[in-house]
């Protein structure tokens, strides 16, 4: 029987993209380490889509606004919790057939719909828990 | 983002050398961009050396594809992971523009 790795929380030391990717790579050689390529995947492009969403709703793109993360291990797959001090934005506003593929933006919320098999909003939208419980065969948490 | 691009006769070809992510995304696009206005009408974007592509990447896919098709070019995605390949097809980007694995 292995041992779930810890949860790892913090907050993002600016709020900007490439806080987010320092984040990504310390979470490859460490929490994500130990999972299939596909839900490595899966799992870091579910943070990185958390992350930036408060990145450019939250700070309003001024880089100061505080983001806090917490990702873990849940029975059979991860979650993800990002929460961030910003004004937040109209998620109640999403639809899932009211995907476009060719729109340039927007891509970010289907993306949630996509992989996390729970996605909930809280409040005016700065904070975001994701679920993803991994496919069939695959390592649980 | 470090990336390159190489001429293959009238096909210009990118090729990221890492991750396709919001941070490297505006410098990539403006590489990009100044292709097409440079005058190239044939894009391949070669995801060979990329595992992560987020949103904000994709949305650049998109970009360069919309620009090239506004002038009767044409662009395509090649090399891409297995995961990407499945976001890609996922998100029916397929349908709009070729998208060929490793």
């Amino acid at each position: 029987m292995t041992t779930a790795p810890p949860t790892e929380r913090g907050r993002l030391d600016s709020a900007a993209p490439e806080a987010v990717d320092r984040l990504c790579s310390e979470l490859r050689t460490g929490l994500l380490a130990g999972l299939p390529a596909r839900e490595r995947f899966i799992v870091e492009l579910l943070v990185r889509e958390a992350l930036m969403n408060s990145v450019a709703h939250g700070s309003g793109g001024t880089r100061r606004g505080e983001i806090h993360y917490e990702i873990g291990p849940v029975p059979g797959g991860m979650m993800i919790r990002v929460t961030d001090d910003g004004s937040g934005f109209d998620w109640r506003g999403w639809q899932e057939g009211g995907y476009q593929p060719l729109a340039e933006s927007g891509r970010g919320l289907h993306i949630f719909h996509l992989y996390a098999h729970r996605v909930q909003f809280f409040g005016n939208g700065n904070r975001v828990e994701l679920i993803r419980i991994f496919a069939k065969g695959e390592l649980s948490g | 983002m470090n990336f390159g691009i190489r001429q293959e006769g009238e096909r210009a070809v990118v090729v990221p050398n890492g991750d396709v992510v919001a941070s490297g995304v505006p410098e990539l696009w403006s590489a990009m961009r100044d292709l097409v206005r440079s005058g190239s009408r044939d894009m391949v974007v070669d995801l060979s050396e990329t595992t992560m592509i987020d949103s904000v990447g994709l949305g650049l896919l998109l970009s360069a594809f919309n620009s090239l098709q506004e002038k009767e070019g044409a662009f395509s995605v090649i090399n891409a992971s297995e995961e990407i390949l499945e976001l890609l097809r996922s998100l029916r980007m397929h349908q709009h523009f070729p998208v060929a694995g490793k």
